[in-house]
């Protein structure tokens, strides 16, 4: 069960992190996160309600796209075409309901600038999608941690 | 824990999840005494697995809205379990085994194989034991939900009588002029509706608890089966708004939850049962 | 008119026919008991007559204004009425659901009706009580007080003093014997018990091995005449 879980976690990790090599080239919308304003504060809800929202956001971006998003989780990372992605994951206890979000840092592309895989962060960043190819992806851009 | 809820309350979906949760309650607990009563629990746990097969199917086909499809199959299956019930070629439990086991292999092995969903487990796991799926209602399936539990309960009030002497003596029903496999073809449709509905709440391998669970509670300590209706409607009702405030407080998958909670009120009514009779005898 | 007339009639389960060839007529106002083996099929010819099962052959009509709803039927309790949470009022008021067709709800005629019947069983104390917590007779007053509900003119009863002690069995005799007497209802009544069968009935019907119909006195007759007591053959 638990390779099963890992399998899928990786695959998950893999979709939402993959294929961003072009960093963002089609986003949408670009705001610099202001200091101090949080529109959406993750770290404040239980892990269900970040799931769910979590969800919302996916599934109705529209009301989403361009507000910042605070949240807190461990570090994921995964390793795309000369480049590797963060991904910030919210773990529930049957790792089944995981939700994450993958992160760029703000005017960084170092990796020695991104914490490390399985550090606890808070990241703060503006929501907001792409396109590669078909698919469609979401991601905080212009992130801060702490 | 107040500032807390309040913060939750501007979320949209938690109120969805609350009035959507609470209507589903209170018509799945209605059917619930005729479901213990005849037997036909089994058939409601079936039909909850040929559910996840169906919306397994809605995900590889990549449907936008799967209620509509979900609810289809499920009606189509109740109807033939129901038949098969009767006719008695392959026992009426095994066929529902059967046919419950095998939408439920069925239907874990398309999403695996087909599946675009990044997160599979997720909804996997959701369908299954609904963690968090009354949560992530769109706004079409708060409204066919809400639709849907409005139909099941006024159908429940108007042919409450007819319910009640099919369940209670259905040949003396039919041989006294009552259309009992009428009726009994009615129920089956709404149970499968009920089902669907419920699948959103507590998951398909849950749906169970949250039929039998109020019935079984209000039997213990009432006696009519008018005040046992109401009684598991008010349990059922109660229980899910509780269990559904308890899991996005403290973050625990809402179905489990639930029912959960469920249990409790079960227990807590056996009690109230067995104190009442000592008093009495 | 007799009001029911059973033509030739054959039954049985999957090609399995147990019982062959049985006509009789009822007319109104008598007292029939059916008595014959276990698994002869007395059950089975009641639930014919009560159209929950079609014969294999043959033809059951009804006459004398009789329509097959209006037949008030006391079956024999099944595990699901053991643990049904219902009170006696609902139970007996349940009897009037046959004529509702898609009425939704009781009239207070209904519901007169109802309260009249749970006073000619005598169980008017017990109206709010729960149903499982009956004793074995008063469970059966209450399902004839609900048979009753149904129907003015005619009473099939499938064993309605199993598993009752002595006492309470002879007050039930009594008790159909009254309704048949004073209301002019007619009973059909299966029964293991011959020598209250003969007392009450003024006609027998024995299936199983040889078929007999008749008036009590021809029963009487006919088993003096093979030498044997009456009931002697049967088993219970």
């Amino acid at each position: 069960m638990k390779k099963l879980f890992s399998v899928w976690l990786i695959v998950m990790l893999a979709l939402l992190t993959a294929a961003c090599g072009k960093v963002a080239e089609t986003a949408e919308t670009k705001k610099p996160a202001e200091a101090g304003k949080t529109d959406i504060d993750l770290t404040v809800l239980s892990s269900t309600m970040v799931y769910s929202e979590v969800y919302n956001m996916v599934s109705n971006p529209e009301n989403y796209l361009g507000k910042t998003v605070k949240m807190s989780g461990s570090v994921a990372t995964f390793d795309g075409e000369g480049r590797t992605y963060y991904a910030c994951i919210i773990a529930d206890a049957t790792a089944c309901c995981s939700q994450g979000i993958e992160f760029l840092l703000k005017d960084s592309y170092r990796p020695e600038d991104y914490p490390g895989v399985g550090e606890t962060v808070t990241v703060t960043g503006v929501f907001d999608r792409y396109y590669e190819g078909e698919e469609v992806y979401y991601q905080l851009i212009d992130s801060v941690l702490g | 824990m107040l500032e807390k809820l309040g913060l939750y309350f501007s979320f949209p979906f938690v109120r969805y999840a609350l009035i959507v949760g609470v209507l589903i309650a209170l018509c799945s607990s209605l059917f619930g005494v005729t479901l213990v009563l005849k037997r036909f629990s089994f058939i409601g746990d079936g039909l909850s697995h040929v559910a996840f097969g169906a919306m397994a199917i809605a995900a590889v086909i990549n449907l936008t809205n799967e209620m509509p499809l979900v609810l289809a199959v499920t009606v189509v299956c109740a109807v033939l379990l129901l038949r098969t019930g009767q006719n008695t070629k392959i026992k009426g439990d095994a066929a529902v085994a059967m046919i419950s086991v095998g939408a439920l292999a069925i239907g874990y092995l398309l999403m695996n194989l087909f599946a675009k969903s990044s997160n599979l487990s997720g909804d996997v796991c959701s369908t299954l034991f609904g963690s968090t799926s009354i949560l992530t209602l769109t706004k079409t399936e708060v409204w066919l939900c809400g639709a849907l539990s409005v139909v099941v309960a006024i159908f429940f009030l108007f042919f409450y009588h007819k319910i009640f002497s099919v369940t209670f003596d259905e040949d003396f029903a039919r041989a006294t002029g009552t259309k009992a496999q009428v009726y009994n073809l009615l129920i089956a449709v709404i149970i499968a509706v009920i089902i669907v509905l419920a699948m959103n709440l507590v998951g398909s391998l849950l749906i169970s608890a949250l039929v039998i669970f109020p019935a079984l509670s209000a039997m213990r300590v009432f006696k009519s089966f008018r005040s046992v209706t109401v009684c598991s409607a008010i349990v059922s009702v109660v229980c899910a708004l509780i269990g559904i405030l308890l899991s996005i407080l403290y973050g625990t998958p809402v179905g489990s939850t639930i029912v959960a909670v469920d249990i409790t009120a079960f227990i807590l009514f056996t009690l109230c049962g067995w104190l009442l009779r000592r008093r009495l005898a | 008119m007799s009001q029911i007339i059973c033509d030739r009639v054959s039954l049985g389960y999957d090609g399995n026919l147990i019982l062959r060839d049985l006509s009789f007529r009822l007319e109104a106002g008598e007292y029939c008991c059916i008595i014959g083996e276990n698994g002869s099929g007395k059950s089975t010819l009641m639930r014919t007559l009560l159209g929950l099962k079609s014969p294999s052959s043959g033809t059951v009509t009804f006459g004398d204004g009789l329509k097959p709803s209006q037949i008030g039927y006391l079956p024999q309790q099944t595990a699901v009425q053991r643990d049904f949470p219902a009170s006696v009022f609902e139970i007996v008021l349940s009897g009037c659901q046959g004529r509702q067709g898609l009425r939704p709800f009781y009239s207070k005629a209904d519901k007169a009706l109802a309260l009249e019947n749970i006073e000619k069983m005598g169980i008017t104390p017990l109206v709010k009580r729960c149903y499982r917590e009956l004793s074995g007779g008063q469970q059966q007053r209450v399902l004839l007080a609900r048979a009753l509900c149904a129907t003015g003119k005619m009473l099939l009863l499938d064993e309605p003093v199993s598993g009752l002690d002595p006492k309470v069995t002879a007050e039930m005799y009594e008790l159909i014997d009254t309704i048949h007497k004073r209301d002019g209802i007619t009973i059909v009544m299966i029964s293991h018990d011959i020598e209250a069968a003969v007392r009450y009935a003024d006609h027998i019907l024995h299936i199983g091995g040889d078929l007999f119909f008749g008036t009590t006195e021809e029963y009487l007759a006919k088993q003096a005449a093979i030498g044997a007591k009456p009931g002697g053959t049967e088993s219970c």
